[in-house]
C-alpha cells in the first residue's frame, strides 16, 4: 500500500530540486512530511523529539540530495535517513532500556487506551505504542508502504527474513493484547 | 476488537490514521531547506559564465597592455594624473561624502530612520 503519489514523480522532483530547483524539493516535503513525523513518533514516543527528527531527517536529505540513486524510492530513502536520526538519538539518550526488550514488554493497554475501549483505533494505536521498539517501527513501517518487505528491510536495515520475523511478532503480540480487551 | 485472523489485523493497521504533525513542522523543515539562504545560488549558470568571460577578457587586456613596451609611457602619465587628481582637496572631500553614504546605507539600509518611541505611547 502507498500512501503518497507515484515514484517516477518523486524522482522527477530530486532531479528539478538538483537542477537549481529548491521549490521541488518542497512538494517531496508536502507529500512526505507527515509519513515521516508518524514514523519518528511511533519510534520516539514524543512529539517533541519527533518533530526534531523530522526536522533533521529532511534536512539531510536535502543536503546529500545528490546522493539519491536515480530509480531508488524516495519514500524509502527519506524513512531510513528518518529512522537512523531516531536511533542516533535514541541510543544518545540511552533510551534501549530493558524494558523495551520483547520478552519484558508490557503489552497490557495503557490508561488511556482502557478509557477508549469504544474506540478499535486508539486501541490499535495503544497496542502499537505498547510494543518493543524493534517491534513497533517494523509495524509503523508495514502500516506506511504496506507489504514491500524488501523496502522495509533497506529502510531498517535488517535482513528481509528478520524483517517478516519481527512482523510475524509484532502482530502477534498485537492481537494478543487485543484481544485481552 | 477481535482480530482472530491476520487480514483483519491488516485492515486495522492500514485504516488507522496517520499521526498529526504540530503546528509548524512543515514551515521549519522549509526554512531549514527550501528557503535556506545556502539554497538560493548568488548567480545562475548563464551568469557565471558572463562572469567568466568578462573576467578573461580583462586578464587578457591586462596583460597585453603591460606587456606592450610602449605602454609603459601611457600608464605612467595615467598614474600621474590620478595622483595629482587625488591631491585635489574637492576630490577627497566627494570621495569622502560618497564612502559615508556607502556606510550609511550598509548599516541602516533603504528604510526611513525612525524615532526611540516615548514613555507611555504604544509601540
Amino acid at each position: 500500500m502507498s500512501r503518497v503519489a507515484p515514484e517516477i514523480e518523486d524522482g522527477y522532483l530530486v532531479a528539478a530540486a538538483l537542477a537549481g530547483r529548491p521549490e521541488a524539493f518542497g512538494t517531496l516535503v508536502e507529500r512526505y512530511d507527515r509519513a515521516v513525523f508518524h514514523l519518528c513518533l511511533r519510534t520516539m514516543r514524543d512529539v517533541e523529539e519527533a518533530r526534531d527528527c523530522t526536522q533533521e531527517a529532511f534536512f539531510k536529505a536535502f543536503r546529500s540530495l545528490k546522493t539519491f540513486k536515480p530509480g531508488a524510492k524516495f519514500s524509502t530513502w527519506i524513512f531510513s535517513i528518518a529512522y537512523h536520526a531516531c536511533c542516533d538519538r535514541l541510543g544518545r539518550r540511552k533510551r534501549f532500556s530493558r524494558e523495551e526488550l520483547p520478552d519484558k514488554a508490557d503489552l497490557a493497554p495503557g490508561p488511556a487506551a482502557v478509557a477508549e475501549q469504544n474506540d478499535e483505533a486508539r486501541a490499535l494505536r495503544a497496542a502499537i505504542a505498547a510494543l518493543p521498539e524493534k517491534y513497533r517501527t517494523v509495524i509503523t513501517l508495514y502500516h506506511l508502504q504496506g507489504r514491500q518487505y524488501e523496502e522495509i528491510a533497506q529502510v531498517l536495515g535488517l535482513p528481509m527474513g528478520t524483517v517478516k520475523t519481527h512482523l510475524f511478532r509484532a502482530k502477534e503480540l498485537l492481537r494478543k493484547a487485543l484481544s485481552n480487551e | 476488537m477481535k482480530h482472530d485472523d491476520i487480514d483483519d489485523l491488516d485492515r486495522a493497521l492500514f485504516a488507522l490514521p496517520l499521526a498529526e504533525p504540530p503546528a509548524g513542522l512543515r514551515a521549519s523543515i522549509f526554512r531549514a531547506t527550501v528557503y535556506a539562504p545556502s539554497a538560493a545560488q548568488a548567480f545562475g549558470r548563464l551568469e557565471m559564465i558572463a562572469i567568466g568571460v568578462m573576467l578573461a577578457l580583462a586578464s587578457w587586456l591586462t596583460l597585453a597592455t603591460v606587456m606592450n613596451p610602449r605602454a609603459a609611457g601611457s600608464i605612467e602619465g595615467a598614474l600621474a594624473i590620478l595622483v595629482r587628481g587625488l591631491a585635489d582637496p574637492q576630490t577627497l572631500v566627494w570621495l569622502g561624502v560618497g564612502a559615508l553614504t556607502a556606510v550609511w546605507l550598509s548599516v541602516a539600509g533603504f528604510a526611513p530612520f525612525r524615532f526611540p518611541n516615548r514613555p507611555g505611547r504604544a509601540s
